[in-house]
């Protein structure tokens, strides 16, 4: 029934997709830009974008587009991931004639004023961040060495039409029509050829100490490819280390270990692909760095006992989450959030990161094909290949 | 749409299941009080991908002005089962257990495959069997208990400032105090136990893909096996009068202004008024939890300082009635959502009947559109510095 609702548009470097309204009433957009390759000076760049994207466009200001997109329980919002830029909001269905215009100023025509790029500067150095996301990008961010011609370089980057995903929720006459109007609007966006930019080649400065009373620690694994064969192996292992309260991370580190209420294992987006991390909170003491240092071995010797058991239960934490949106949910799609609850994130985020569609059933078929020793395999590799981060809390 | 709100009333233990009405067409739920003081609400979903099940045990049989955080230890240790394997049995099966303290209610949340009633039901008599927990448990608890604390994000130890603000012991936060968790004897941790299982402060909820009187038929039944147990009226929570200012070791800021139940037109309005504030500053949350009993209505903003206060004193009559349309169809929203989903239901039905039975919540959907002018005034008036209580973190 809801397949039927659903097709494709594809324009030449281009992705739209038209899905079903999140609500009724309203008219939903998720708009993902993809990011060029980026250093440490990029990367701030591209958050001082993400801050002041919607300040002004050429056709709305700020208050313009809270004020059109509030009512329908989507306001406008912009975030910044390792990978893409997202762009979200919804307007109600009297207010649809407005859908193209203002994703068409985000995307395109946004003004990054410099005063409006040197005030989120400083809202950025001053930007306290929680213990979850400075654990899972602990770089500290060179927000002065941001220029502004850079800045419209890499924006002019990100709105070409081919690293645009764009999906419109709403009925199908209302989204064939939107996709259409899209389909114009940037057939009338001027974009020269696509140019290379001087990338700033140092390494990221990783912080190591927060202000705050939590210690976190990070096993950070080699990123795997979604669209890899082992993809499905991967993702069971990622189940039965982080699937709920049977899976090793919790009977391992919090009851065995007993430092740690929040621990888990996820997959992260990343721009080599998805990041395989097993992270471990504990209030900070003096026992830090000797309480990192034992993550591991007690995880590897979980692995090495499991059993059909811990696959059938990995098998019974995706199944849960997938078909019903039961448990945990490792997908940090959203950077440092899980994906699963967000449909239309989801089917967005993946057709952005493998041209794809999102289809749970088929990856859990090739998940009850794995067998343990498979499972222990991909586990022990994701911990062989991850470094120890350790960011201790001030106390 | 406005569910019917035909609540069918029986009262029997022996009789229960013959005096099930035959009602033809089924009403949206039914609520069945059972004679050892119990209360037992069935609300069939039949498009729900699982069967959720909460078991509320009411607060008012303990007093946390001498005991805080000791039903949130028993709720961390009663969860585990007799033999601390109830989570791997239920997961391992599709199912999933979730435990959450309130100042109203313990709640224990569990989710099953469609047709797999009886596991949940398992699970809970697992749940109330436990008990005889030594101080060597205690200690290991408190031990977890411990990093929760340490977890808690800066919106939550803003809005606790402002409960016990308002309403000094009474308003404790039910994550509780450490000292007197860790201080908790066996004795003083049994007595908890029976006091908040006694019958007469249990409501079962069972929401999903099940008809109503086969729901009905297996919740009496499993009620009914419980031993009769009284409790007493409990707490009433008075608030004091505002303002008042404290500094909390956080950051962000917040305002409270308590409220009657939310069945009183007051609470309703400030909630509208809430959400009207909120809906004008990025990343400003409101937050209050369904309560029939005095609560708190929290605006806040965590991420900045100063930005909230000076905009809520900025408003005038002028500017309230401009939100007022924002403010019904936000509340209008909110109320929507507190029952969209047998999740989200079952545990609104359920926290609201634990303190009063017969609370019904159609009547606070309805209300939200129809917040007068005058009562709109007086709700933004409220959360101004001459009125509000004000809890803001720490330079």
């Amino acid at each position: 029934m809801i397949a039927a609702l659903l097709f494709a548009v594809q324009a030449v470097k281009t992705d739209v997709e038209v899905a079903p309204p999140v609500r009724p009433g309203v008219v939903t957009v998720e708009a993902l830009m993809r990011l060029p390759k980026a250093g440490p000076r990029e990367r701030a760049e591209l958050a001082i974008i993400a801050d002041s994207l919607l300040d002004d466009t050429e056709e709305y200001g700020h208050r313009q587009l809270i004020k059109l997109t509030v009512m329908s329980g989507d306001s406008v919002r912009c975030d910044l991931f390792p990978d893409c830029l997202r762009v979200r909001f919804g307007v109600l269905d009297t207010d649809v004639a407005s859908v193209v215009p203002i994703l068409a100023n985000i995307l395109h025509n946004a003004e990054l004023h410099e005063d409006a790029i040197n005030a989120s500067v400083e809202t950025l150095l001053f930007q306290r961040r929680d213990y979850w996301s400075s654990a899972l990008e602990p770089e500290a961010m060179r927000y002065r060495d941001a220029h502004v011609p850079d800045i419209m370089a890499l924006y002019n980057v990100m709105g070409r039409p081919e690293n645009l995903t764009v999906t419109f929720a709403a009925t199908p006459t209302v989204g064939a029509d939107l996709a259409e109007r899209w389909h114009s609007t940037i057939d009338g966006w001027e974009h020269g050829p696509s140019v290379a930019l001087n990338l700033d080649r140092s390494s990221p400065k990783p912080t190591f100490r927060r202000r705050g009373k939590l210690t976190t620690i990070l096993l950070r694994g080699r990123a795997i490819k979604p669209r890899d064969p082992a993809f499905a192996t991967n993702l069971l292992a990622i189940f039965a280390l982080g699937g709920g309260k049977d899976s090793a991370v919790w009977k391992s580190l919090r009851e065995g270990l007993g430092w740690s209420y929040r621990q888990e294992a996820i997959l992260r987006n990343s721009p080599e692909g998805l990041e395989p991390v097993v992270e471990v909170v504990t209030a900070h003491s003096d026992a830090d760095i000797d309480r990192s240092l034992l993550v591991r071995p007690a995880l590897e010797k979980a692995i090495a006992a499991w059993t059909e058991t811990d696959k059938k239960h990995a098998i019974a934490s995706a199944e849960a989450l997938f078909n019903r949106g039961l448990g945990l949910d490792p997908l940090y799609f959203k950077s440092t959030r899980g994906a699963t609850d967000d449909p239309l994130f989801m089917r967005t985020y993946w057709r952005f990161k493998t041209g794809e569609d999102w289809k749970p059933g088929i990856l859990l078929l090739a998940m009850e094909n794995v067998d343990v020793k498979s499972m222990q395999a991909a586990a022990t590799a994701t911990l062989e290949g991850a470094n120890i981060e350790l960011i201790q809390g001030s106390g | 749409m406005i569910w019917p709100s035909l609540l069918l009333f029986a009262g029997y233990q022996a009789t229960a299941l013959r005096q099930v009405p035959d009602v033809g067409q089924d009403p949206p739920r039914l609520r069945t009080q059972i004679q050892n003081g119990s209360v037992l609400l069935v609300e069939p979903a039949p498009q729900a991908k699982n069967v959720t099940v909460h078991l509320f045990a009411a607060a008012r049989g303990v007093d946390e002005t001498k005991t805080s955080g000791l039903r949130h230890l028993l709720e961390h240790l009663c969860v585990k089962g007799p033999d601390g394997k109830l989570d791997e049995r239920l997961e391992s099966n599709g199912a999933f257990l979730r435990a959450r303290t309130f100042r109203d209610a313990l709640d224990v949340q569990i989710d099953v495959p469609p047709g797999k009633l009886q596991i949940a039901f398992d699970a809970l008599s697992e749940v109330l069997q436990t008990g005889g927990w030594t101080a060597t448990d205690i200690a290991r608890e408190a031990g977890v208990i411990e990093q929760e604390l340490a977890l808690q994000p800066d919106d939550a130890a803003l809005t606790s400032a402002l409960w016990r603000q308002a309403y000094g012991g009474n308003g404790a936060d039910p994550m509780g105090d450490l000292a007197t968790i860790q201080a908790t004897t066996p004795e003083a941790l049994e007595a908890t136990r029976r006091a908040t299982f006694a019958c007469g402060n249990l409501v079962l909820v069972i929401e999903g893909p099940i008809g109503l009187t086969v729901g009905t038929k297996q919740g009496v039944a499993f009620l009914s096996k419980l031993t009769t147990g009284k409790s007493d009226l409990g707490v009433v929570r008075i608030p004091k009068s505002g303002p008042g200012r404290v500094e909390v070791e956080a950051y962000g800021e917040a305002r409270g202004v308590p409220v009657p139940p939310l069945s009183d037109p007051i609470c309703v309005a400030r909630l509208c008024a809430a959400l009207a504030i909120a809906s004008e500053l990025q990343d400003a949350y409101m937050t209050y939890t369904p309560s029939a009993l005095n609560g708190m209505v929290v605006v806040g903003q965590v991420g900045e300082v100063g930005k909230l206060g000076k905009f809520i004193d900025s408003l005038d009559d002028g500017a309230a009635d401009g939100l007022l349309e924002r403010g019904r169809i936000l509340g209008a929203r909110w109320a929507a959502r507190q029952v969209d989903s047998p999740e989200a239901s079952g545990f609104t039905r359920g926290l609201l009947m634990s303190r009063n039975v017969r609370f019904h919540f159609e009547s606070v959907q309805e209300a939200m559109a129809h917040v007068s002018v005058a009562e709109f005034r007086a709700a933004i008036a409220s959360f101004d510095s001459s009125h509000a209580f004000v809890s803001v973190g720490l330079p």
